[in-house]
């Protein structure tokens, strides 16, 4: 059997395969250009159209421009080329498809003196104004347009940010790939079998990789803060000025985790075992209170996603490793950085998912830096797992837009 | 009716999906601090490297078949 191909199927299924075609690229079209750029709070599409009927009116041109260059296509270049035609013969040969890219120009040509006749002039363009003043006035109306496109961009990728990804254009690709594939056997076209093999994969793969669970980032710092204000608050009303030492203890009822201890006094000194392995809340010797860290559940995390027992590992290990967990693993920064020197420990943490929350948590005056904010408390929290010793946040800078974040431990040598 | 695309059609196909997935999840990789893409990277990684094996296969049995009909 001979094999079908676009150029030897009959007019009728050129033309239904072609406005197939031309129809999936528009709604794409009209969902990229309008729907998904526009978006704020799901408006209808009524809505969206009526403002945005500027935009309907380029993305009409685009069509007929699509109209225009198929015609053109057929009239001229198919008739050059497979045909052998003298350019000049094909207006008489095609003289159908000449009079349909000539309606389709003609309709594109009328649509963009339509749109800039009703485009609404400025108001200060229908005045005459001196030539100092009219100068300022272009200098404000060029800020002006240049402040609105910058606007314009920012609200795209806002909504970029908040969008959740859908799992329709899978389900959508799939099925349209599966049609194809099948009508490929049947007619046993090599093409439709191809089209047909590549929208059925990228379908299957988009919802293969559709993220199984999404939160937004503002959701987890909501639910951070309020925490943390109440321990800062406690520490404020329980007086306590000591500076908050990280511990672990293998005598806890879980081996190995870490705590936190506010002396009460500016003396660095830590609890005793009998009273930690008690499980209070408030300690007695020294005086102090004991709390988890804020970071705890964080550090378990890694700990988790490394497969090792931290306690066992040195801090070289840690050095080594604990960037790609929260790079490539975790997400949770772009890049990370620890540098031991002795007993200090300088970590550099670029663009974390908690850049919002810690920027509100250097607001709380006990939290910050000395317990910090739950990434720093849980590096905080393995420091002092690895190295068995306790360890105290000295400082914690964040860059103006909080974007890098130095936090700088001390392993307290006891 | 059959499948109107042989072992080398396929194996086509199969090759320039492979390397464009293979580029996607290296430049996507939060190694180059991509890490605000909502996907899940190490499926995509996963799908990569799962056309290039098939791939290699593909080329494998292409291999086999010249030899045996030697």
């Amino acid at each position: 059997m001979r094999q079908t191909t676009l150029v030897n199927l009959d007019p009728m299924t050129q033309i239904f395969v072609l406005a197939f075609i031309m129809i999936v690229t528009s709604l794409g079209l009209v969902w990229i250009l309008i729907y998904r750029t526009t978006r704020k709070e799901k408006p209808s599409l009524k809505t969206t159209l009526r403002v945005n009927s500027l935009l309907v009116a380029r993305f009409v041109q685009v069509m007929l421009i699509c109209g225009i260059i198929w015609f053109v296509a057929w009239a001229h270049v198919y008739e050059v080329l497979v045909w052998n035609e003298p350019f000049i013969y094909t207006f008489y040969k095609s003289f159908h498809n000449v009079l349909s890219y000539s309606i389709l120009l003609i309709i594109a040509v009328y649509i963009e003196y339509a749109v800039r006749k009703h485009k609404p002039p400025s108001p200060l363009d229908q005045r005459e104004l001196p030539q100092h003043i009219s100068k300022t006035v272009e200098k404000m109306q060029k800020r002006i347009e240049q402040l609105q496109n910058e606007k314009e961009a920012l609200r795209v990728q806002i909504w970029r940010y908040r969008r959740k990804p859908s799992g329709l254009a899978g389900y959508a690709l799939t099925l349209v790939g599966a049609l194809a594939l099948i009508s490929s056997v049947i007619v046993l076209s090599s093409i439709l079998a191809f089209v047909g093999l590549g929208l059925t994969f990228w379908g299957i793969l988009l919802l293969y990789i559709k993220p199984t669970k999404y939160i937004r980032s503002e959701l987890l710092d909501s639910t951070a803060i309020p925490s943390l204000t109440n321990i800062d608050k406690l520490i404020t009303d329980l007086e306590y000025h000591g500076k908050p030492i990280y511990t672990s203890f293998r005598t806890l009822k879980e081996p190995g985790a870490a705590i936190v201890f506010i002396p009460a006094t500016t003396e660095e000194v830590l609890p005793l075992v009998e009273e930690i392995a008690d499980d209070k809340v408030l300690l007695k010797h020294p005086r102090g209170v004991r709390i988890t860290p804020p970071g705890l559940a964080l550090a378990s995390l890694v700990e988790k996603e490394m497969g090792i027992d931290l306690s066992t590992a040195d801090l070289d290990y840690l050095q080594n490793n604990l960037g790609k967990i929260l790079i490539e693993d975790l997400e949770i920064a772009e890049a990370f950085e620890i540098e031991a020197n002795k007993n200090n420990i300088h970590v550099k943490i670029t663009s974390p998912v908690y850049k919002d929350l810690c920027t509100e948590v250097s607001k709380l005056q006990n939290i910050s830096p000395n317990i910090g904010c739950p990434l720093c408390s849980s590096i905080a929290c393995m420091l002092t797992r690895v190295t068995n010793k306790p360890v105290v946040i000295e400082k914690e800078e964040a860059s103006e837009k909080g974007t890098v974040i130095d936090v700088f431990y001390r392993v307290v040598e006891s | 009716m059959q499948f109107p695309l042989s072992l080398d059609d396929i194996s086509l196909w199969l090759a320039i999906t492979a390397v464009i997935l293979l580029i996607t999840s290296e430049l996507s990789s939060p190694s180059y601090g991509r890490t605000n893409l909502m996907i899940e990277q190490k499926r995509l990684k996963k799908a990569a490297l799962t056309l290039g094996i098939l791939f290699m296969i593909t080329v494998l049995v292409r291999i086999y078949g010249i030899i045996m009909a030697r």
